[in-house]
């Protein structure tokens, strides 16, 4: 027959799982304290599974994490442009894209023509409209024609060109992160395709811009 | 979003993707690294390395064993390694059961107070923290995370049957201060 000491020294063997021997079994049916002993300490296992997630970190670890992530180029994009590229090319819009894509093309023609008429740039108004002086950001983002095009919706709203800005933003971030891609690898067809689905998606923007206009 | 869409998206650089899986495992991550090392910053700053080198490799995850288990595993390594640069030993030095003088002794003839019932938890989570160093890691890997004692030994280097000996002693080191804390709540209320 065991003694408690023996009793607890084989404990770590068999408390989790493993045989016990008749002799460990007979023990602890006879011995009030190494049961107490065997069912506290598979009390203490059980209740420390709920510590596994029990504790938060301060959003200062996903902001850190982030700017790591962002310097070292594993997010290579605003979330924005993944939703607009899903809705915009999910395979349900496929058959009309080039149509609306010849369209579009149409469209750009007719708001070129249109903002050869209108008073872009107007003394006095530049500041409002056009781009803020010093941003260099902003300058490289927005080319000639979608400065014109923010000039041209600015007459309708403040709200509306801010949208507009910061679509034509995302959009030419979206084709010079394409373009890069596909000079770095020539003959992928994906990365093709990529750049391709990025010039359709600014021309999205001015088909929506050149509605607006038609209403 | 799922966990399978979040991951394929973070594999094309989603930014929000990794957001989410972020905000999915962030709890179970930051807990482990809190409970192994028993300091919040160090926890912080562990959790912040685990997340990003799980990230930095994701684009070679192909789901051949559960997201989870491979960032969880990456987060012991990670904790491991840190311990190890600090010199904190991961376990105690002691291999043999009876020469350690931090394992608690029991009383064996006096009255057991039994834990059984709606453990504390708050105390059983302030008991964890101040375990010696040594038997906490094993402790934390096997009865919190359930990882097995092979798992274990591998990890943290030492034998199967270190383990199951650390685990017993840091258990007994528990029970002893759970006992204790009920002990003093006791009297208070008899006062």
């Amino acid at each position: 027959m065991l003694n408690c000491e023996q009793f607890e020294d084989l404990l770590p063997e068999v408390i989790d799982g493993g045989a016990w021997s008749a002799e460990q079994r007979a023990h602890a049916q006879n011995c009030k304290s190494c049961t107490s002993l065997v069912n506290d300490l598979r009390n203490i296992a059980q209740e420390s599974k709920y510590l596994a997630e029990s504790d938060e970190p301060s959003p200062r670890v996903w902001q850190e994490l982030r700017k790591s992530l962002v310097a070292e180029g594993l997010i290579r994009k605003p979330a924005k442009h993944g939703r607009l590229m899903d809705f915009f090319f999910a395979p349900r819009w496929r058959p009309i894209l080039v149509p609306v894509g010849a369209v579009a093309a149409l469209a750009i023609v007719f708001l070129a023509y249109q903002s050869d008429r209108a008073p872009v740039n107007a003394p006095g108004t530049s500041a409002k409209v056009g781009v803020a002086a010093g941003d260099q950001s902003n300058v490289a983002l927005l080319d000639d024609e979608d400065v014109q095009l923010l000039n041209q919706l600015s007459m309708d709203s403040p709200a509306v060109r801010a949208s507009y800005e910061d679509s034509l933003k995302n959009v030419n971030l979206y084709i010079r992160d394409a373009k890069e891609v596909a000079r770095k690898n020539p003959g992928n067809d994906v990365a093709q395709d990529a750049l391709m689905q990025a010039y359709k998606e600014k021309t999205m923007v001015y088909e929506m811009a050149a509605n607006r206009s038609a209403h | 979003m799922t966990e399978a869409e979040a991951i394929e998206r973070a594999q094309k650089g989603d930014g929000d993707a990794f957001e989410a899986l972020y905000s999915l495992h962030k709890r179970r991550v930051y807990s482990l690294c809190l409970r192994m090392t028993g300091n919040p910053t160090d926890a912080e700053d562990l959790a912040q390395e685990a997340f990003l080198q799980l990230f930095r490799k994701i684009s070679t995850f192909r789901g051949e064993s559960a997201f989870s288990t491979w960032l969880h595993r990456m987060t012991v390594n990670v904790v491991l390694m840190q311990l190890r640069k600090k010199s904190l030993p991961v376990v105690s030095l002691d291999e043999s059961p009876d020469g350690d003088e931090e394992a608690p002794k029991r009383d064996l003839g006096a009255d057991d107070l039994n834990l059984s019932g709606a453990m504390d938890r708050v105390e059983l989570n302030r008991a964890v923290e101040n375990l010696p160093p040594g038997y906490r890691s094993v402790f934390v890997l096997h009865d919190v995370e359930g990882f097995e004692h092979n798992e274990i030994a591998n990890m943290v280097g030492c034998s199967i049957g270190n383990s199951k000996s650390q685990l017993h002693k840091a258990r007994m080191k528990l029970r002893e201060v759970l006992k204790q804390h009920r002990a003093g709540k006791a009297e208070k209320k008899q006062a």
